[in-house]
């Protein structure tokens, strides 16, 4: 019939257009261990566009979005860390009130954990069965607290209460130490009961821990920021930011130092592979992020803040252990950032364009 | 010039389109040019001004050689109880990202962004201060009589923001002696209830128009997402349209032979969820918009001039609040407008005129209460040379804050090629080839200068140059065969663009980080075919739209060459309209292609195609009633498509109309 040929064209032109869709395959390397590293790019919250990059750093390839590619369907919304155990990645995604569990190498997706989790921030392994992870909780009502996880069944089977906000979470000295970064304290916990065991007074917004290599815990508190009713820093009232070392084993505080300003929030420490030489970020209170600051263990006088090791400012910062690089996050959230590495001195090496966001850096 | 833009195989595609004899539709969108109708009207026009009637020289007027869409009664009688949203996509190919019915709906015009495109009610720009943009799912369309789309720079006419283009929207007393009215009551899938009442009344002094539309929809449709453990289907949750009422009432004087009052007003208010995300927590987000607006306008309409004055009253309230946030924002604006239109001579027409704007904004955000003035001057000049020759030139010098944008505007439009209409020789066919050059700007938006943090207020205007040209062919075979096609090829590069990006201290703040190039062809063409009691239209549209970052400032941080979000390279969209007796069908397609939906150009929508249709039954009752029964349905093929990213598009859906017309 003359009408179907008549249309047939177009309709086929139609089919053509749809398929001008970009390629979306995107090669998958092989991951190797002690090569790789996993970028946690955070995404933009409410877009749902969060992802894991994987970079090789021999060949310098880079997948931009590891889970996608390994799993056909998209990790989810604000990914706010990762921790690696026991050949497993577990990948908090904060918006989406999840945990991600993949099987390393290859990426694939092996359970989640959705439970009652609510804002959930960062995981922990406590032992080969159990799992923590601190979660704020909701505006509705809903406490901060730690989520017990079963890692055979990912169930939530145990909740324990922590103070407002808890941030990051290491074991040290047999005892799990949470960082309450919406008060001054850490909540300790008996990781063989699942109950805490004290809390402990440390500066005003704790909100990361490492362990050194004789077994000191070092915490970092940003100092609690003010802020104005029209959404200014107060810095009339805000706090400076404290760097307390803790005796882990006997959970008391051995030592506290505070930093010369307050216009700085000191944020993310990580420690060397030797762990000697503590890092971490003087962020700025509207951007969150901030230049890089080195501290040696045994050095008595804190960083001046106006003087970095690394004057860029980032959003992630993250050090490889194994080769001392230094790595940092842009926070464009323009589509795509930057990871930029630098060599132990603080030289830039290379950079390679990441997710939007990226907050962290884990190396497997 | 760039090559891409006429890469061998789209030339071939858009000359298969043109040489697409459709038989074709006066159905939802004419092209506003009837061939011998303006050169008519003005050389008509000392005679008109003797009538008793008073008529406005419309803008469009003074706009030769631009491209416009008009939507005619049909295509406003057929949305009546939605929105403007709804009404452009389902007629036009032009994208609208959309968060979902009823939900956050931006456009996109010729490549840029929501804030290049200027809306205007009855002649006043109804932008939300704040944003820059309209959200066109606030626009509901039973408030309105004329609704027309000028794609291409236009801030000389229509002021700040007309650099993708401009909406015209507006309302027009009905003289008909005598009282009408009109109530329609629509029902459909996913909890879709609406009505919509028009009534109207005159004498010969006093013109009454009353609208009011209702609409409310719980959106609880179902998608499919991707999961651990499969194919996971979902009911779509925290989307409801609570409410959205409009209610429009006019009133129209006539004062002497040559003067008439018009006072008009607008009230919306829409109370509404706003989607979570896919994947994302649900964070509870509503937002109740209001806007209040109220315009009196005088013209008077002298022998061989005319004046007018507009002052208008505008309130805007946007209230936002979900789990963890809560803001609310009024801004008020009051306008002044005051023009003059003379002839010159027997071929040319002037107007000049100027205008204010004052806006206070209250949000807590901006630290308290701001205000801010803008005003502007313009010349409107009109020529026509010979019946066949038109041109128009324009000036508006705008005064903003640190800003004294001057546009220019040139426009010519020449009958190549005609047949006049006449009792010996009727008509057959006509050529007009049209080019126009025009420099466009938009001033910030109080968000940009004061939002807190961020807020910039040493921005610069926006400034666009951009040109187009084109071809308008139409053809007549006698009184039953109708058949038109129109090609434009448009170029524009817009500089110092507004980005709101990471600055060297890492805080978000708009900047003018960027030099923007868009260009394109839009392509169309229809016709209609009348026989006995058939009547058949066809239309068949297609846009292709390129635009990039042409040049970036050393503080952007996103590299030149990148195209822009949201902004698909190919838009078709397709209609075919049947009428026999007292039956009415329809059937539209469209086709949309993929969109990046960022600044890195990584991420993408893919592209989508979309089929609906609507099939209608007028009914005669006694006295003076008429009834009209129309079914229409959207997404016939199910498609799983997204329109904004994370936010799945409605499946097929039904929707069934009942309107009562009395006389």
């Amino acid at each position: 019939m003359r009408v179907s040929k008549f249309w047939a064209a177009p309709l086929l032109s139609l089919l053509a257009l749809t398929s001008c869709d970009p390629d979306d395959d995107q090669p998958v390397n092989p991951q190797p261990e002690t090569t790789s590293v996993f970028v946690i790019n955070e995404g933009n919250i409410t877009r749902s566009n969060g992802s894991i990059s994987l970079y090789n750093k021999t060949t310098g390839a880079l997948t931009p979005d590891l889970f996608a590619s390994v799993n056909n369907r998209p990790l989810g919304d604000v990914v706010q860390s990762m921790t690696v155990s026991n050949g497993r990645g577990y990948i908090v995604v904060n918006n989406s009130n999840k945990i991600e569990v993949v099987s390393l190498p290859g990426f694939q997706s092996v359970g989640v954990v959705r439970g009652a989790l609510r804002s959930p921030r960062y995981f922990l392994p406590v032992s080969a069965t159990r799992g923590y992870v601190t979660q704020w909780g909701n505006f509705r009502g809903l406490r901060a607290d730690v989520k017990v996880i079963d890692l055979n069944t990912f169930a939530v089977v145990d909740s324990i209460p922590t103070g407002p906000l808890p941030e990051r979470l290491v074991l040290a000295g047999g005892k799990v130490y949470v960082a309450n970064s919406g008060s001054n304290t850490l909540t300790v916990i008996d990781p063989a009961t699942n109950r805490v065991s004290s809390t402990l007074t440390v500066g005003d917004a704790p909100n990361s821990l490492a362990t050194d290599k004789n077994g000191l815990l070092w915490v970092l508190c940003g100092g609690t920021v003010a802020y104005t009713p029209t959404y200014d820093v107060d810095y009339a009232a805000t706090t400076a930011g404290k760097l307390v070392s803790v005796n882990a084993a006997a959970a008391t505080v051995a030592g506290t130092r505070t930093f010369a300003t307050n216009r700085r929030q000191p944020t993310d420490l990580q420690i060397n592979g030797a762990g000697d030489q503590l890092y971490f970020r003087a962020a700025d209170a509207l951007t969150y992020t901030g230049p890089v600051f080195r501290l040696g263990i045994a050095e008595t006088a804190l960083p001046v803040l106006t003087a970095p090791f690394i004057r860029r400012s980032f959003y992630g910062l993250g050090v490889d252990k194994r080769t001392g690089h230094i790595y940092g996050g842009t926070g464009t959230f323009l589509g795509t950032d930057k990871m930029i590495r630098y060599e132990s001195t603080g030289t830039a090496i290379d950079s390679a364009a990441v997710g939007a966001g990226p907050n962290g850096f884990v190396f497997y | 010039m760039n090559r891409i833009f006429f890469a061998e195989n789209l030339v071939r595609f858009v000359v298969f389109y043109l040489l697409l004899l459709l038989p074709g539709p006066r159905c939802g969108w004419a092209q506003a040019r009837q061939l011998p109708a303006d050169s008519v009207r003005l050389s008509r026009r000392v005679q008109r001004l003797g009538e008793v009637r008073v008529r406005a020289i419309r803008p469009e007027q003074f706009a030769a050689g631009s491209r416009r869409y008009e939507a005619d009664s049909a295509g406003l009688s057929q949305f009546r109880g939605g929105t403007v949203a709804e009404l452009l996509q389902a007629r036009t190919p032009l994208y609208l990202k959309s968060y979902g019915p009823g939900q956050l709906a931006s456009i996109t015009l010729r490549g840029t962004s929501a804030q290049h495109t200027a809306v205007l009610w009855n002649g006043l720009n109804i932008m939300l201060p704040t944003l820059g943009q309209n959200d066109f799912a606030l626009l509901s369309v039973a408030a309105n009589t004329r609704l027309t789309v000028q794609p291409g720079p236009a801030a000389a006419l229509y002021g700040s923001g007309a650099i993708g283009g401009a909406v015209l929207l507006g309302s027009e007393p009905d003289w008909r002696p005598g009282l009408r009215g009109s109530a329609q009551a629509d029902a459909g899938s996913f909890g879709l209830r609406g009505s919509s009442l028009l009534l109207s009344g005159a004498n010969p002094a006093v013109a009454l128009r009353l609208s009011a539309s209702y609409r409310q929809a719980a959106n609880n449709y179902s998608y499919t997402t991707r999961e651990f453990t499969g194919l996971v289907r979902h009911t779509l949750a925290s989307a409801a349209l609570h409410h959205q009422w409009s209610l429009a009432p006019e009133v129209a004087w006539r004062l002497g032979a040559a003067g008439q009052l018009t006072a008009t007003a607008w009230l919306t208010d829409t109370d509404r969820d706003i989607q979570p995300a896919v994947g994302s927590a649900d964070r509870h987000a509503r937002q109740r918009d209001q806007s209040r607006r109220f315009v009196l306008v005088y013209r008077h309409q002298a022998a061989r001039a005319q004046w007018l004055v507009r002052g208008a009253w505008f309130e805007d309230v946007l209230n936002y609040r979900d789990d963890g946030l809560l803001s609310n924002s009024r801004v008020r604006t009051t306008q002044a407008q005051t023009e003059y239109t003379a002839a010159l001579g027997q071929r040319g027409t002037l107007r000049l005129g100027a205008e204010a704007q004052h806006f206070v904004a209250e949000l807590l955000e901006y630290n308290g209460r701001k205000t801010e003035n803008r005003a502007a001057a313009f010349a409107l000049f009109r020529f026509d040379a010979s019946p066949r020759l038109h041109l128009s030139a324009n000036l508006r010098q705008a005064f903003v804050l640190r800003a004294q944008p001057f546009m220019p505007t040139l426009g010519l439009e020449w009958n190549v090629l005609t047949t006049t209409d006449s009792l010996i020789r009727p008509f057959t066919h006509s050529l007009i080839a049209k080019a126009s050059a025009a420099r466009s700007y938009r001033a910030p938006s109080l968000n940009e200068r004061y939002w807190q943090p961020g807020g910039n207020p040493d921005l610069r205007p926006e400034t666009g140059l951009g040109y187009e040209a084109g071809l308008h062919y139409r053809r007549r075979w006698g009184r039953r065969l109708d058949w038109q096609a129109e090609l434009t090829g448009y170029r524009q590069l817009v500089d110092d663009w507004v980005q709101w990006a990471p600055g060297p201290d890492g805080l978000w703040r708009p900047r003018n980080l960027r030099q923007v190039l868009t260009q394109g062809l839009e392509a169309s063409s229809g016709g209609t075919w009348r026989r006995g009691r058939h009547r058949l239209g066809a239309r068949l549209a297609y846009a292709y739209t390129w635009a990039r970052t042409h040049h970036a400032t050393a503080a952007d941080p996103v590299p030149a060459g990148l195209p822009l979000p949201y902004v698909p390279t190919h838009a078709c969209n397709a209609s075919l309209d049947y009428g026999w007796r007292r039956w009415q069908a329809a059937v539209n397609a469209g086709f949309t292609s993929f969109r990046y939906v960022d600044a890195g150009a990584r991420d993408f929508l893919p592209g989508y195609g979309l089929l609906g249709g609507s099939l209608g039954y007028a009914l005669p009752l006694p006295g003076q009633l008429r009834a009209q029964l129309l079914a229409q349905a959207t997404n016939l093929l199910n498609t799983a498509y997204d329109s904004y990213e994370g936010r799945p598009a409605p499946p097929r859906a039904l929707q069934l109309s009942l309107r009562l017309d009395w006389r």
